[in-house]
This record gives C-alpha cells, sequence and structure tokens, in this order.
C-alpha cells in the first residue's frame, strides 16, 4: 500500500471547551492563529454535539461511534469494556503506530488502575498518560527532573483528587500525597483575585504557579513530538493527543492572561436576570473567565507546536487532524459551572474541525462576502486570516470512530464485527454514528439526520449554585434548528423548551405557552423515537451472536 | 444455627411461552384438568395482572435472575450472554447457604454459543441442563440408557444450531443423522394426520420426554440435600415452547372441542393499523410457501391464486398439542409436589410458578411472542404460595418479572445486591438497592404497599423481520389501556381491555381518544427514560465520581 493510501491521524483533543467558547474566542477575545489555520484546511462544524456530556461516555463514544447505551457508560464510574471495538484497535490492526498522549479517560480515577493506568489494550502501542488527577508520569517526571517545582505543582490538583484511595500510599515509595497536596496549598500564595481551590465552590482559577515549560500541557505536547519524531519513515501514525486544559482548575500560563482582550469576552447567559447568582456567591467570576480564555491562547500554541512538526516532517499534506472537546463548560452561563445535565449550548455543542487532504475545497464558506478559500495550503500563507469551509448539519461524537475509518479504503472492514445466524440477510450496522467525510467533501446528505440527542444519567454535578437539577439529573434531551426540548422524567418543572431562533441564550422556557404545544408534542414524539434507539446498533458487550436464540 | 422454617427453601417452577390466558381457559373452560396447578393455586396467591417486560427467552430470564431490566443486565435480545459479574438472586441464596441447583432450561447465554455452557457462575452448585435444541445431557442420557429410543429424541433435535456440527467430547457431526431420523419419525402419522413439524405428540415414551426427565433430577436434587440445608431448586422447562410436542398420551387429556378458535387478525382489514404490521403482510407476500412458520411468526398464508392474505383458523391440532403439553407440566408439578412431601419439606418451601413471556398461538395471525405486545404474548401466569402467605388469594395489581428476584430474596431474608455511589452531597461513599423490581410479599400477605405501579413496561428489540428498527415495540400496560409504540413512524396501538379484552379494536388513531393517547405516550417516555434507573452495573466501578 503506497504511504499516500494510509494517511496520519492526529486527533488533537481538549477537556471542557464548548464551541460557544471557542466562536467567542475567535470573535476577538483571543488570538489563536492556529486554530484558524486549522479551520481553513479543512471544516468546522458548527453544530456538533456531545451526545453524553461528561468526560468519560463521551470519549467512549468519540473511539467507539457508540451511544452511551452501546458501549455502556452511563456516567462517570464506568470502565469501558476493552473488547468494544474501537477505532484505535482497528487502525492498529491495519498497520498504524498509535500513541495516547495525556488524558484517556476510559475509566474512573478512583478505580484500581490508577495512578499508571495502562490504556494499551485500547489500541494504542505507546501511552504517556497523565489526567485530571495529576499524578503519574507527569507529577513523576517533575518530581525527578524539577524537584524546586514540586510542591508548587502539587498545590494544582482539584480539591476531589486528594481524596482518591490511591494518593493515600502513592508510587513506590507509598508516600502520603493527600497531605502533601494539602501542605502545598496552604503554603502557595495565590494572587490577589485567584482561587487557589481552597473554595469548595469551584475546583480553583489561577495564573499556573510554576513555568509553563513544565505544564502538564507542554509534556503532554512534549511526549506526542517525540512519538511523531519516533515513528519509522514509510508508517502511518495516529497520536491521540489531549490536554486536561481548559478543564477546571484553570490556570493557564500568566504570559497568556495578559493577551486575553477581556472586554471581548461576551456577558454570560442570563446575566443581570433572575437566572444569575448573587455576586457574593463568585465575586470573581470575570477573572474567572479570563482565565478559561488564556488557557485557550496555550492550548492554540500546542496545536502550532504539532503542525510546523508534521510540517518539518514532510508528512502534513498527507495527515488528517481532528479537533474536538469532550463536552463544555457552562463558564457561569445561567450562573451555571460546569457540565453534566445542564443541557444549555455551552454544555452539549463542542467544537469539531476536521482537515486534511482533499479537504475543505468544497462547501460554503463561514461568513458571508468571504471568497472562496482553497484551503489545503502550505505554511507561507497561513498567517492570512481566511474563513474556512463550514458545515451547519447536526453531528455527533458518534460520527467520528465512522469518519476516521473512512480516511483510508479498507480501513472499516478491518473493524470488528459480531457473529450473525446465516440466514439474516442484513449487513449489522456497527456505528450509531454516520461517517462525517462526505460532509467534509461538500456533500449534503439527503437523509441526513435533523436533531441530535444528548442525555445524562448520573449523579455527577458540579455547580456550586443551582441545586435545583443536583436533584434529577436523568434528563434526555432533542435539539434541532430551531429548538432544545428536555425532559427529566418524574418531574414536571424537570421540562425545557427553548425556541433558539428567538432565544438563543435559552433564557425564556416556553414549555407551557399555548403557542408552543403543538411544537412540543412533535419534539417530544421524536425524542421518544431518539431514545428508543440508543440501542441501536445492538450494543457489542456480551453479544454472541445477532438474531439468535 | 437457624431452624430450617428460618431459611425456608424455594423451588421456581418455570415453564415456557405460556401466556396467562391459555392457563386461564384450560381451566375456566375446562379445556383440561391441571389439579396441581389448582392445588397450586388454592394455596398462594394468583397474579392476574403480571408482565413481561421483554417477551423472548433470554432476556426474560436474565430479568427473573437480576431483578433488572433488560437495559440494566444487558439483554435486550437473544444472542447476548449473561455477564456473570451481574448480581443474581441464586447467588446470594448460594452465600446465605442455600444448596443451589437448576435443571433444564437456563438460557442465560444463548444455544448458538455452545452446548455445554457452565451456568454454575450464576449461583447454581448443581446444574443439569437441557434447552430448546433437545441436546446435552438429556439426549445423551437417552442415548446411554435407552438406546432403542435414541433415533426417535434425535428427531427432534434443532439442526441449526451449530453446536450440532461437532458435538459432544468426540465433536461429531450429529446433522446427518439427526436429518435421517427426521425421515424416519415424521411428524404426521396415522392417529394423528394433522402433525407437522411445527405440532406432533412426541414419537417417544412420556418417560423419556425432556420434561420427565428434568423433573426426574430434580427430585434427586431434592432427595439429596442434607435434611438441615435448606435448597433452592429452579425447575425450568422448554414446554409448551414451540415445536409443540407432548407426550402423545397426554392428546387424550385435552377437550380439544372446548378450545377456543384463533382471534381474528383485525390488523390485517385495518387501513389505521400500525405501518410495521402492513410491511409484515407484503413480507408475507413476497416468501415462498415453504418459509419455516419459526421464522414468519405468521399464522397467515397467502392465497394461492394471489388474493388478500388469508389468517388460518383452523389450528385445533396445534392448540390441542399445546395444552396437551400443559396437561403434562401439571404432572410435572405433581412430582415435585409429592417429593417435598416425601422429604418433609413442603411446609417450609415456597413455590414460585411463572412463565418468561407468552405465546400467541394464532391469534391475531401470530405465533409466538416477540413485538407483538397482544395479551397473549406479554401477559404470563404467576402463582407465589408457600408458609405464612395467604391462601387462595387473587391479586389484580400489575406485577413484572423484575418483583422475583426482590421477592424471592425478601421471602428467604438474604440481602439484595447493593450498587456503590459517591454520595456528593454528603460526601460520604453510600449505597442503593440495584434492583428495577419491588418485592411482591406484601401483595402474597393481602396488603397493598404504598405507590405500588400503575403500569407495566414492555419493550421488545427483536432483529428480525421486515424492518429491524421499525420493530422495536415499547409498550404501556395499564388496568385498563395497553399502549404500544412502534419507532420511526411505524405506528401505534391503543386498546381499551375492558371493553374490547380481544384487541380488536385500534383506538390510537381516533380523535375521540387524542387525549389519552398522548398521555399515556407521555408515561411512555417516562417509563424508557427510567430503565435506565438503577444505573446498569456491568462495567460500573461506581457511580457519581470522576
Amino acid at each position: 500500500m503506497p504511504s499516500d493510501a494510509r494517511p496520519n491521524v492526529i486527533f488533537f483533543m481538549v477537556d471542557q471547551l464548548s464551541a460557544r467558547w471557542l466562536e467567542a474566542a475567535l470573535t476577538g477575545a483571543c488570538d489563536l492563529p492556529n486554530l484558524q489555520r486549522l479551520q481553513r484546511m479543512g471544516v468546522t462544524f458548527s453544530n456538533a454535539f456531545a451526545n453524553n456530556p461528561v468526560c468519560c461516555p463521551a470519549r467512549a463514544s468519540i473511539a467507539t461511534g457508540l451511544t452511551s447505551r452501546g458501549h455502556g457508560l452511563m456516567s462517570n464510574g464506568y470502565r469501558l469494556n476493552p473488547d468494544i471495538p474501537t477505532f484505535m484497535r482497528t487502525l492498529q490492526t491495519a498497520g498504524w503506530r498509535t500513541g495516547a498522549f495525556g488524558k484517556v479517560h476510559f475509566y474512573p480515577f478512583d478505580s484500581e488502575k490508577y495512578p499508571y493506568p495502562d490504556y494499551r489494550e485500547y489500541g494504542w502501542d505507546v501511552t504517556h498518560i497523565t489526567e485530571d488527577n495529576r499524578t503519574g508520569e507527569w507529577l513523576d517526571w517533575i518530581e525527578r527532573e524539577h524537584a524546586e517545582h514540586y510542591d508548587a505543582v502539587l498545590a494544582t490538583p482539584a480539591n476531589w483528587a486528594p481524596e482518591l484511595p490511591y494518593y493515600a500510599a502513592y508510587g513506590e515509595r507509598k508516600i502520603n500525597l493527600s497531605e502533601r497536596v494539602r501542605q502545598a496549598k496552604a503554603k502557595m500564595s495565590w494572587p490577589d483575585q485567584a482561587d487557589g481551590g481552597l473554595d469548595s465552590r469551584t475546583e480553583g482559577f489561577y495564573p499556573l504557579p510554576f513555568p509553563e515549560e513544565i505544564s502538564q500541557t507542554n509534556w503532554i505536547t512534549d511526549r506526542a513530538l517525540d512519538f511523531i519524531d519516533d515513528t519509522p519513515a514509510g508508517q502511518p501514525l495516529y497520536a491521540h493527543i489531549s490536554y486536561v486544559q481548559p478543564h477546571s482548575p484553570f490556570h493557564p500560563p500568566a504570559r497568556c492572561v495578559a493577551q486575553v482582550n477581556a472586554e471581548l469576552i461576551p456577558d454570560p447567559a442570563g446575566y443581570h436576570t433572575e437566572h444569575w447568582p448573587t455576586p457574593e456567591q463568585v465575586p470573581q467570576w470575570r477573572y474567572m473567565r479570563e482565565l478559561y480564555f488564556a488557557d485557550l491562547i496555550h492550548i492554540d500554541e500546542q496545536l502550532g507546536r504539532i503542525i510546523a512538526r508534521l510540517e518539518q516532517a514532510g508528512v502534513l499534506a498527507n495527515t488528517f487532524l481532528f479537533f474536538t472537546s469532550d463536552h463544555g463548560e457552562m463558564l457561569m452561563d445561567h450562573g451555571l459551572m460546569g457540565k453534566s445535565s445542564y443541557h444549555y449550548d455551552a454544555c452539549i455543542r463542542v467544537p469539531l474541525i476536521i482537515a486534511g487532504p482533499g479537504l475543505g475545497r468544497h462547501g460554503r464558506t463561514a461568513s458571508p462576502g468571504a471568497t472562496d478559500s482553497p484551503v489545503y495550503r502550505d505554511s507561507s500563507d497561513s498567517l492570512q486570516p481566511a474563513p474556512g469551509q463550514v458545515c451547519d448539519l447536526p453531528v455527533q461524537h458518534e460520527d467520528l470512530c465512522p469518519t476516521v475509518l473512512d480516511v483510508a479504503d479498507g480501513l472499516r472492514a478491518c473493524h470488528p464485527r459480531p457473529l450473525v445466524r446465516p440466514w439474516l440477510q442484513e449487513e449489522p450496522q456497527l456505528f450509531a454514528g454516520r461517517s462525517l467525510m462526505p460532509l467534509c467533501r461538500g456533500e449534503q446528505p439527503a437523509d441526513w439526520r435533523t436533531s441530535v440527542f444528548a442525555e445524562s444519567s448520573g449523579a455527577l454535578c458540579e455547580s456550586p449554585f443551582c441545586t435545583q437539577l443536583r436533584e434529577f439529573p436523568w434528563v434526555r434531551t432533542l435539539r434541532t434548528s430551531e429548538f432544545r426540548y428536555t425532559v427529566a422524567p418524574g418531574r414536571d418543572e424537570g421540562e425545557q423548551l427553548f425556541d433558539l431562533s428567538r432565544d438563543p441564550d435559552e433564557l425564556v422556557n416556553v414549555v407551557s405557552d399555548p403557542a408552543y404545544q403543538q411544537a412540543r408534542a412533535g419534539l417530544m414524539k421524536e425524542l421518544m423515537h431518539r431514545v428508543m434507539l440508543q440501542d441501536y446498533p445492538l450494543p457489542p458487550r456480551d453479544l454472541v451472536v445477532v438474531g439468535a436464540h | 444455627m437457624d431452624t430450617l422454617r428460618d431459611r425456608p427453601n424455594v423451588i421456581l417452577f418455570m415453564v415456557d411461552q405460556l401466556a396467562a390466558k391459555w392457563l386461564e381457559a384450560a381451566h375456566d373452560e375446562t379445556i383440561c384438568a391441571l389439579p396441581n396447578l389448582s392445588w397450586l393455586r388454592d394455596n398462594g396467591t394468583t397474579f392476574t395482572r403480571t408482565f413481561t417486560s421483554n417477551p423472548v427467552c433470554s432476556p426474560a430470564r436474565a430479568t427473573i435472575a437480576t431483578g433488572l431490566c433488560s437495559r440494566a443486565h444487558g439483554l435486550i435480545m437473544n444472542g447476548y450472554a449473561l455477564n456473570p459479574a451481574v448480581p443474581t438472586f441464586m447467588q446470594a441464596l448460594q452465600a446465605g447457604g442455600w444448596r443451589t441447583g437448576a435443571f433444564g432450561k437456563l438460557h442465560l447465554r444463548p444455544h448458538f454459543e455452545s452446548f455445554a455452557h457452565d451456568y454454575r457462575p450464576y449461583g447454581f452448585d448443581v446444574v443439569h441442563g437441557t434447552e430448546d435444541d433437545r441436546s446435552g445431557e438429556w439426549l445423551d442420557w437417552v442415548k446411554r440408557e435407552h438406546p432403542d429410543q435414541y433415533g426417535a429424541a434425535l428427531s427432534t433435535a434443532w439442526p441449526e444450531v451449530p453446536g450440532f456440527a461437532r458435538y459432544g467430547p468426540d465433536r461429531v457431526d450429529l446433522r446427518p443423522d439427526i436429518h435421517a431420523a427426521k425421515e424416519r419419525f415424521p411428524p404426521a402419522t396415522g392417529r394423528w394426520p394433522e402433525s407437522s413439524s411445527w405440532a406432533h405428540p412426541l414419537p417417544f415414551p412420556e418417560e423419556l420426554s425432556q420434561s420427565s426427565w428434568i423433573t426426574t433430577r430434580a427430585l434427586d436434587f431434592i432427595r439429596d440435600t442434607g435434611p438441615d440445608q435448606p435448597l433452592f431448586a429452579h425447575v425450568s422447562y422448554v414446554a409448551p415452547h414451540p415445536p409443540f410436542c407432548p407426550p402423545a398420551e397426554f392428546m387424550d387429556r385435552v377437550e380439544r372441542g372446548r378450545i377456543p378458535a384463533p382471534v381474528v387478525a383485525e390488523w390485517l382489514h385495518d387501513p389505521e393499523s400500525p405501518e410495521y404490521f402492513r410491511k409484515m403482510a407484503r413480507v408475507l407476500n413476497n416468501q415462498s410457501e415453504n418459509t419455516p412458520v419459526w421464522l414468519s411468526g405468521l399464522s397467515i398464508t397467502r392465497d394461492p391464486d394471489g388474493g388478500p392474505a388469508r389468517q388460518r383458523l383452523s389450528l385445533g391440532h396445534e392448540r390441542h398439542c399445546y395444552f396437551a403439553d400443559i396437561a403434562h407440566l401439571d404432572a410435572q408439578l405433581g412430582r415435585v409436589r409429592r417429593a417435598l412431601e416425601h422429604a418433609g419439606r413442603l411446609d417450609d418451601t415456597y413455590i414460585v410458578f411463572t412463565s418468561d413471556h407468552g405465546e400467541l398461538l394464532g391469534d391475531h395471525g401470530f405465533w409466538q411472542k416477540q413485538e407483538r405486545h397482544y395479551d397473549g404474548g406479554i401477559r404470563v401466569p404467576l402463582i407465589i404460595a408457600g408458609p405464612g402467605l395467604q391462601k387462595n388469594l387473587t391479586c389484580e395489581e400489575i406485577v413484572q418479572l423484575e418483583d422475583l428476584c426482590p421477592t424471592i430474596l425478601e421471602l428467604t431474608e438474604v440481602p439484595i445486591a447493593q450498587l456503590h455511589f459517591r454520595n456528593r452531597q454528603t460526601n460520604t461513599d453510600d449505597t442503593c438497592a440495584s434492583t428495577s423490581g419491588r418485592s411482591l410479599v406484601e401483595l402474597c400477605r393481602g396488603d397493598l404497599p404504598d405507590h405500588w405501579r400503575q403500569e407495566a413496561y414492555v419493550e421488545s428489540y427483536p432483529y428480525f423481520g421486515p424492518e429491524t428498527r421499525g420493530s422495536w415495540a415499547r409498550t404501556v400496560r395499564t388496568a385498563r389501556w395497553r399502549y404500544t409504540l412502534y419507532p420511526e413512524g411505524n405506528g401505534e396501538q391503543l386498546f381499551d381491555l375492558e371493553a374490547d379484552p380481544d384487541e380488536q379494536r385500534n383506538i390510537a388513531n381516533e380523535p375521540a381518544h387524542a387525549d389519552l393517547r398522548d398521555e399515556l405516550r407521555d408515561r411512555l417516555l417516562e417509563q424508557i427514560i427510567r430503565q435506565d434507573s438503577p444505573v446498569p452495573p456491568r462495567d460500573l466501578f461506581m457511580f457519581g465520581i470522576h
């Protein structure tokens, strides 16, 4: 197989970044030249959604192309069963060199797999893992190579992390890391506006208290660059480069904070309405948001480093790049923080950019009046701001696995399929999602879905402000181009209907408005069908044979 | 040590594919005498509104074992294997000191996987299995002990199950022998000329029947259990699952003339019937005459001259065989009862009688069960009798097969499995019950627990038929109404079971009932979402954590 027939795949992933905030950043709040370049190199999906907006389920959907029901991770707390086929495993089987760098989160941090999880069983040849719990390889590297910053690093885990079981006796020396973290946090002197995470209402926000060169974010990029360098010429590579930022705690390098145009960050949805919490609840919320946006600048620079290395190696023209996030962050929209059951735009709509050979030449441009841009360019003109292609069809995380398997002919045939009873004529469907490759090429399939589905089935509600939804986090949502409709069973007050065309900030719940009853009935019926078909195709766990006794 | 009375025995006496409707007909129309089931009814509580939540074998059986709905235990369909890490009541009894045994059909794993399933990890000390394919220990026993009848026994096997291609320790291809046996023992005989491979009396003596063999293994187990140890026996028959093959002498115990005629296939001529049903009729028109009945599931025939499809209404022989099997099963219950008496255990034993799902038996033009959620498919018999419970009680509350696991555990006072989670309100580790069902013990004592359910939920995920996804039926069944939705525009059914017990008039599209339909649709959505609560235990480490 000629090398062109097996392109490289870079999965560049961030954690807890809403499409809403990336769009705000790109309209002026931050300078993100590398993400803009990526947009020009490919297609930006303006209606991409998480089907289950919390870390583990969303990441499992990306890896497997299945719904939460299909892969089994209804919420955080589950382990992804390694018997379920993933695109990583299939790329590996087909000859790609596969690596994961940073956050994978296919099982809970509380589990016995930590602090040194081995994610190779899911289809990676090489892994260098560091996640929200801020332990493992990166922390050990700090202790070994940068001991003078070890305590500053230990001041940064979120407050829940030191309560993890393994923190009490960490590593070979069985040190009490919980105690060490408590001491480090107490010793730290935070800047005036910062909340060092000592306040239980948030997970903390402050400028990085140690050099950015040794930050978790940079370390993840460094490991990915080594992997790119070490992959033999002629072998295709797939690198899963996955950052913990901008997940809370928000702690970008101070340099990046100074680069944010804070006045261009839009006010939160619901600001100055009755939805807004009283000022004393988060007095520093504006500063907190600046830090979140500053993290995007840092992340963008990492993307620049990766692209530059691919260019140096002469393989960029034969590389597919995927940029996405597992879910969003409310970031004080409606006075809320976090994600999970709050199915507002900031929670469920995620960024998605797909760039690669042959993409970006079709479709329509991002803004009226812009010239059609030949998207795949070399670096010489990369600083020219020009919009890339935008696809506004509704897409979901489940679409990514079949899309990755479409980067080369024959890959999909390598994906394992269930045993089927011989007389069943039908080829079993393998994915809940559909490949986005036709959309990337500018096609608009007539039978494409017209709505997206999102669900939450968990007890993980992180908001310090809103206790209302905490009691019934079992929510199911249908979002169309016009409406967002959400039900929480058993609670009449849990039903939400927003007319997005008139109320894009989702401030007025019209579920009881007589004028919307017809729309509500139609949405309810469609939601029911989507809920019913979350089990389609048949979930692969413990499935022996399709259609037999 | 507790006395045996504190740790009572439990017999789960289960049959396969018996609708509550047919047991009621046998009794009310005096089609056949069922003295042992009458005895059980007189001594316990008969639940007249018991519903299977997924009317097909493996999902319903996993629900009984775990107390979980299909979504939670993972078997949404035949073809899945129950993960042994999901807690079962059998494991709980075993851990509590009960001697546990399984006899006959378990079907917690697919027949297509193996004939030699090891079911012990699900909580059984002793297993003697034989299932629908008519293989395994029973067949080997006939060959060993009654070689002259082996060919006849082999003629009842299902050769399409892959294990027959490499059968037993010697991995022999038994399929040619099975086909030859079927030639030697054709179903139609001089006495029963109407017989077919779908319904015929057994070509060998009753004592060798699979049902009788299952009972004998259970009796050995009861006899061999030490007097100080409580026992749990899952005595589980393949009958009256089709093919309908009762021992020949039980054919004479049925008053054929009293068997009702099939209920009319109302959908065949109703323009308002669900689109899914009309698709089935179209598929029928494309099928060859030779499509096996177990595949089509239809008791409707094409007009050979190209006219409209017609329902088969002359099902006397098939129904005759089915009722003869019920009479035979009643006799098996009698043997178990006498064995308990003989062992001195009868007064300390709870007996639970039920079935995994129903059988339409030609009603509405259908055989079998699956996604046709008519009364004969989804409503199953349930009788619970034993020490301290009311005698001769009828309970009309809505119960589901999920309720059996918590019921058995309450009767035996064995704790139920718990799910662990991090309670983020109190920041402590916490637990909650991991069952979807509720114990029926209060109902068996004549009391009504608070907030008892007002509706049953039934779902199907068949992977056959004209349109896989369109057939994924979802139903809410209240005391009076049955509302069913077929997804993706495949239609709805709404029947008033008080005015129309035979489900002949679909009122889902009648304007006068639009509000009712909308309300039931709302309740259905809520039920569907609630299927995921409590959270499914497979691959769950702990919930409510990062």
